[in-house]
């Protein structure tokens, strides 16, 4: 799955069929190499988070999740993934980040897509405000 | 040999944790007292109206010196400025401006910028130097900015700094050729010093 096809799907409960948001970006864990929730748009930049353990499918066109309890509520802006520049560890850069690629089953972070290409998720040591840092080759 | 870089041209760069956020920029670079190596940075804040910052970056907490970032660790490792702004006016003001004169007593020119080796060295490789006619052979200019390596045994001493005259034999004119020149330079103080 790309995080670029799952930005604006439905996010629906599986037991009423209540539509709670769209997609407005992934959390993930680089440590851990996860997708750890899943943030929902709110009213304004107003997003809560759903933790990946609530998930209970995301498919192609709706992601629907067991329950929306324990959903916490974030006030700052969704991170900017895509478009962002990779920088090496060394300080070098290595292009633009175009999407990030991973398993929709299990959560687990495959690959970091960029214009120069693709690089395996385990070679990816941060995600910040500024850049994608990655280990240099 | 790791890539060489002018530390004008570093003012400005970004200093990036290796979690990708951009803490800071680098406002100056720092020599030490003989302008063998850098021992860090002053810093400003990053955007158009930041001012400088309240803090530094010794070079012990660099991670790697590169051609778009400073990598460091992370936001912890910038220390107060006292760390190395006590060192900047020790030598930063010196070296900037200061008569290069070779160990046989010919003036070499004067120092235009400091050139620094690029990942964890923090080595500085040489002098980009507005150098006089007579060091230069076959030029036509009068005076022309050439790239200098830093003799091992460069001294310097009030606004001058001496460097081997042979270092002469090995400038270049842009720093793609420099960094040939200074391996060059380097294999050949390795050949003197053994029989």
């Amino acid at each position: 799955m790309l995080y670029s096809r799952t930005v604006g799907l439905p996010v629906v409960t599986l037991g009423e069929a209540a539509e709670l948001g769209t997609v407005a970006g992934l959390e993930m864990d680089l440590a851990r190499g996860r997708i750890t929730g899943v943030r929902v748009s709110g009213r304004g930049r107003r997003t809560t988070v759903l933790p990946w353990e609530v998930l209970h499918a995301l498919g192609a066109d709706a992601v629907l999740v067991r329950s929306a309890a324990g959903g916490e509520i974030r006030k700052e802006a969704v991170p900017k993934v895509m478009g962002l520049r990779v920088l090496s560890e060394d300080g070098e850069e290595r292009g633009t980040a175009t999407d990030l690629a991973f398993d929709a089953e299990d959560g687990r972070l495959e690959k970091l897509l960029t214009d120069l290409g693709e690089i395996p998720a385990g070679s990816v040591r941060g995600f910040g405000d500024y850049a994608w840092v990655v280990a240099s080759t | 040999m790791s890539a060489l870089m002018e530390a004008a041209r570093l003012s400005g760069r970004p200093v990036v944790t290796l979690d990708g956020d951009a803490v800071a920029q680098v406002k100056d670079t720092v020599f030490d007292g003989p302008a063998g190596r850098v021992t860090g940075f002053t810093l400003s804040g990053r955007g158009l109206l930041a001012g400088p910052l309240r803090q530094s970056l010794p070079w012990t907490a660099v991670h790697a010196l590169g051609p778009h970032a400073v990598m460091i660790r992370g936001r912890e490792v910038l220390a107060e400025p006292a760390a190395v702004v006590a060192r900047k006016e020790a030598a930063r003001g010196r070296v900037l401006g200061a008569r290069v004169l070779t160990d046989t007593g010919a003036e070499v020119g004067v120092v235009l910028d400091v050139v620094v080796e690029s990942g964890i060295s923090g080595r500085v490789a040489g002098f980009l130097v507005s150098a006089r006619d007579a060091v230069v052979p076959g030029s036509r200019r009068r005076r022309r900015k050439v790239y200098l390596p830093r003799g091992e045994t460069l001294a310097v001493s009030g606004r001058a700094l001496v460097i081997p005259a042979a270092a002469t034999r090995f400038t270049a004119d842009d720093l793609a050729e420099f960094a040939d020149q200074v391996a060059a330079y380097r294999l050949r103080d390795e050949k003197e010093v053994l029989p």
